[in-house]
């Protein structure tokens, strides 16, 4: 690793350090926005219990330590308690939910490299062939429709029509649907990525000199083509999990399981403050975890990269 | 020629003048440019023009967007008209009529050889004509998209050409804060945003401008002008470092171009291409934003329809009445992708490298 390679990882780490101080900044005074406190609800309570409970949280000093108390929990992933569930801390709450999400993310991310990339070199190897247009056509098509949609029409295929699935079962069966959903569009971008680079590599001098030397066809394109042509995909490592993560909010509510998105999406229809600001704070940090790590892992892979 | 009275190694021709005429018109002729010059954008347009794909999308939107202006003046249905429903009394057989179905005194009406409009996609649950609905749907979400599209192209374009501009430390300041708006988890924060939004903006419910979009819609352009705008920035910052190095801008500066002329003649042409396609391309992503806020519950107010809440809304009842959402979807699926193509079009158009 050189001093360059040092300065790029310590630049990326500083700025993800202030991408989240942004996102809790936000997230604070936003709070602030909201018209009534936590405290307002539909009967009156008595001034002095409100003036206590104001005490017991802090909300009695003035807003910048209050600000300041904030910031300073967030890095230590103190979230606060929920408004509505009782005695819940938000990042149990978190906790609890959390290994669903990374588990169905991970499996789609998976399922987006794999077949992405296989897609994309098969339609690279039949450029313009029928399979090429069939791939190119329906990677196209299936990035125009809003993952909700996608996701109620596998319902309504396989669940309703079928009767193959079963919606909101606890086993691993009702994870099938969530993770084709949320791994189609990563996948089909993965697959116009591999192919376009594919093209690019397989038209290039070195290629043609391997055959000409007598490498046989197979070997040349595993061995010389393959892995130059996936490095873009790499490249795209980055914003597939900030997709996955974002994508599952939506997916994981409307197949109803068990997962992080969901609890965002239900304290959100609750009003529950605190949990959309801590689950917000939250996901932000995974989000810039899990970017910063991939981009750092490539540039030591591949250190000709610059990313500005 | 005598060959003794210059050096012998010397390549010098000595030429007669006898042997050369003055050019007549024709043979001047020759040297003229043979083709028109053409313009960057007309090329782009001949090119844009050859992709077949791209031209009929830019036809099917053309005429989408008439259609959806036009229809709603002369469609005998208003999107928030509840059919069957009069202050004493609810005809529930005008809810969730399958496409081309009527209700039961329109039926009667028609009996007695009265012509009654056809109900072209059904009602939905309420009775309310599905057609107008999707037609005035697709009207927001486009609205929506373009308004967005806007935003971002002055936004970021503005900051885009300051930065590149500019250089030096103002450059540097001003992309350290693009890169970290670029590094937020958006889908996020959107939604963050349109709940504290809409939290803030109910107590302005007054507001014209607020009563007529709902707080839903003000808050997805705010939000798109405070997020969305860095892509944008950070092309337009990119294209003008790099034509800033190359020699034309050299050699204009050379000849006396001051930097407006600069900026108009060569800057502005060239970053053209990027501004648009990023823009066009903008419209469906903005689309599928609102669509998946309506999901949410944080979409366009109710009872004004887009496509995103119209899908979402369907969704409830898809086995029993699967139109209500195949419609908006199918219509959301033609938008997107055509808009998309279009987008591909045009950046394939204006690729240098094509020429």
């Amino acid at each position: 690793m050189n001093s360059k390679t040092m300065f790029y990882i310590v630049k990326r780490l500083l700025l993800a350090l202030v991408t989240v101080f942004v996102v809790v900044t936000v997230t604070f005074w936003a709070m602030q926005a909201i018209p009534g406190g936590p405290f307002n609800t539909e009967k009156a309570i008595d001034p002095s219990v409100v003036e206590q409970l104001n005490k017991l949280y802090g909300l009695d000093k003035p807003l910048f330590i209050q600000y300041l108390r904030y910031l300073g929990n967030s890095f230590i992933w103190n979230f606060g308690v929920s408004l509505k569930t009782k005695n819940t801390l938000i990042i149990e709450m978190i906790g609890d939910n959390l290994p669903y999400s990374l588990a169905t993310g991970l499996c789609a991310a998976t399922i987006a490299i794999v077949f992405g990339i296989v897609l994309g070199s098969c339609a690279a190897l039949k450029h313009n062939k029928i399979a090429d247009r069939i791939i190119m056509v329906g990677s196209t098509a299936s990035v125009a429709m809003p993952s909700f949609v996608i996701a109620s029409l596998l319902i309504w295929i396989f669940a309703d029509g079928l009767g193959v699935i079963q919606i909101g079962d606890e086993s691993w069966v009702a994870y099938i649907l969530p993770i084709v959903t949320i791994s189609l569009s990563p996948m089909c971008y993965i697959t116009r990525l591999t192919r376009s680079a594919t093209l690019d590599v397989l038209g290039s001098d070195y290629i043609r000199t391997a055959r000409a030397k007598g490498v046989p066809r197979r070997r040349v394109l595993f061995k010389h083509a393959l892995r130059n042509s996936v490095t873009p995909v790499i490249t795209y490592a980055g914003p597939m999990i900030a997709y996955i993560i974002t994508g599952s909010i939506v997916v994981e509510q409307i197949f109803n399981i068990k997962g992080l998105g969901r609890a965002f999406v239900n304290s959100i229809n609750m009003r529950d403050y605190p949990q959309v600001m801590g689950t917000t704070v939250f996901l932000t940090f995974l989000m810039v975890i899990m970017v910063l790590l991939s981009d750092i892992l490539y540039k030591i892979v591949n250190p000709r990269v610059d990313f500005d | 020629m005598k060959l003794g009275d210059r050096n012998p190694l010397s390549f010098q021709v000595d030429y007669d003048k006898k042997l050369f005429s003055l050019a007549d018109r024709e043979e001047k002729d020759t040297t003229k440019v043979s083709r028109p010059a053409s313009s960057f954008i007309r090329d782009s347009l001949r090119r844009f023009r050859k992709n077949r794909v791209a031209v009929v999308c830019a036809w099917f939107i053309a005429i989408l967007v008439l259609f959806i202006i036009i229809v709603p003046f002369i469609y005998p249905y208003t999107y928030d008209q509840m059919l069957g429903v009069s202050k004493y009394y609810t005809d529930t057989s005008y809810m969730n009529l399958a496409p081309f179905q009527y209700g039961a005194t329109e039926k009667a009406e028609m009996a007695a050889g009265k012509f009654i409009f056809p109900h072209i996609f059904g009602t939905d649950g309420h009775g309310r004509d599905y057609f107008i609905r999707v037609v005035v749907g697709t009207r927001i979400s486009l609205l929506v998209g373009v308004f967005a599209a806007i935003v971002v192209l002055i936004i970021g374009t503005i900051y885009g050409s300051i930065s590149g501009l500019k250089g030096g430390k103002t450059d540097l300041v001003m992309m350290r804060i693009v890169d970290v708006i670029y590094s937020l988890p958006d889908m996020v924060i959107i939604i963050l945003l349109s709940v504290i939004l809409n939290e803030a903006f109910s107590l302005a419910q007054d507001n014209p401008l607020i009563a007529t979009f709902g707080t839903n819609i003000i808050s997805i352009f705010i939000v798109f002008a405070l997020l969305y705008w860095v892509g944008m920035a950070r092309l337009v910052r990119g294209q003008i470092l790099s034509i800033k190095k190359q020699e034309f801008i050299l050699a204009a500066r050379s000849m006396g171009s001051t930097n407006a002329m600069i900026i108009r003649k060569h800057l502005i042409p060239n970053c053209m291409s990027v501004i648009v396609v990023s823009a066009a391309l903008q419209i469906p992503s903005a689309i599928f934003t609102e669509s998946y806020l309506s999901f949410l519950g944080l979409g366009v107010a109710k009872p004004m329809p887009s496509l995103g809440s119209l899908a979402s809304a369907g969704r409830d009842a898809l086995s029993l009445y699967p139109w209500l959402m195949l419609v908006p979807s199918i219509f959301i699926f033609l938008i997107v992708l055509a808009l998309n193509l279009i987008g591909d079009g045009l950046r394939d158009a204006f690729d240098p490298k094509q020429k």
